[in-house]
């Protein structure tokens, strides 16, 4: 059997900040703008053709458990763009000494995303 | 082909399952419809939107016909998985450094 996609996208590492604070960054547009992407015009859309990704790149936010997990709709839009969705998902766990440990998962795109942020599983082949 | 493409293609669970039968190994149609209980038109139609969307290939051998996996097809999809893999870490160290000068 071999895998379709590959693994999963998933990053984790030590922030050295309490997850009160790592959530701000997560889910206030200002604080996005300044470590993910530009922010183009209102809401949650941004610009992603600098970094090299789609155009226009549309977060809608499908589920939280506020400090400790966010899920984002990834939508992208315009040229180098996926036409489906996508799922951006952080967790954040407590350590001890004010740190957090920071995971994020991006899943890859798939078609018919409803707005629960269920998408079809990809199963491997 | 994009990856939208691939996707649309491979959301179909039959197509799906025909495409990762396929992944096993080269086969016949008579071979690959084994197991699916799906008619021989129906399955024509599932390898032909397969190789439409480069993701299979055939090759003919005498009267029969074999299909296997076109390792190119999901090269869009690879690609955009690599696009994606090369941003989140530069994206997770300016978050890093964003914490650092947040307020409590």
């Amino acid at each position: 059997m071999t895998d379709v996609t590959g693994d999963p996208m998933v990053f984790e590492t030590v922030l050295d900040a309490p997850p009160e604070k790592i959530w701000r960054a997560l889910t206030i547009p200002e604080y996005l703008e300044r470590w993910l992407l530009p922010l183009e015009g209102e809401a949650m859309t941004f610009s992603g053709a600098e970094a090299g990704l789609a155009e226009r790149i549309d977060c809608t936010l499908v589920a939280e458990e506020p400090n400790r997990r966010l899920t984002y709709r990834w939508r992208e839009s315009g040229r180098s763009a996926a036409e489906g969705d996508s799922l951006v998902t952080f967790e954040l766990d407590p350590l001890a000494g004010e740190q957090t440990l920071f995971r994020l998962t991006h899943s890859v795109p798939m078609p018919a995303a409803n707005d629960n942020g269920q998408v079809p599983m990809m199963m491997a082949a | 082909m994009n990856e939208a493409d691939i996707f649309k293609v491979l959301a179909d669970p039959t197509r799906r399952a025909v495409f990762e039968r396929l992944a096993q190994g080269e086969m016949t149609g008579t071979a690959l419809r084994e197991g699916f209980a799906i008619s021989q038109p129906a399955l024509s139609q599932h390898i032909a939107a397969l190789r439409g969307a480069g993701l299979i290939r055939e090759r003919r051998e005498g009267r029969y016909v074999n299909y296997s996996v076109d390792p190119e097809g999901l090269t869009p999809l690879h690609e955009w998985l690599a696009r994606h893999r090369a941003f989140w870490p530069s994206r997770i160290e300016r978050l890093r450094n964003l914490i650092k000068e947040m307020d409590q």
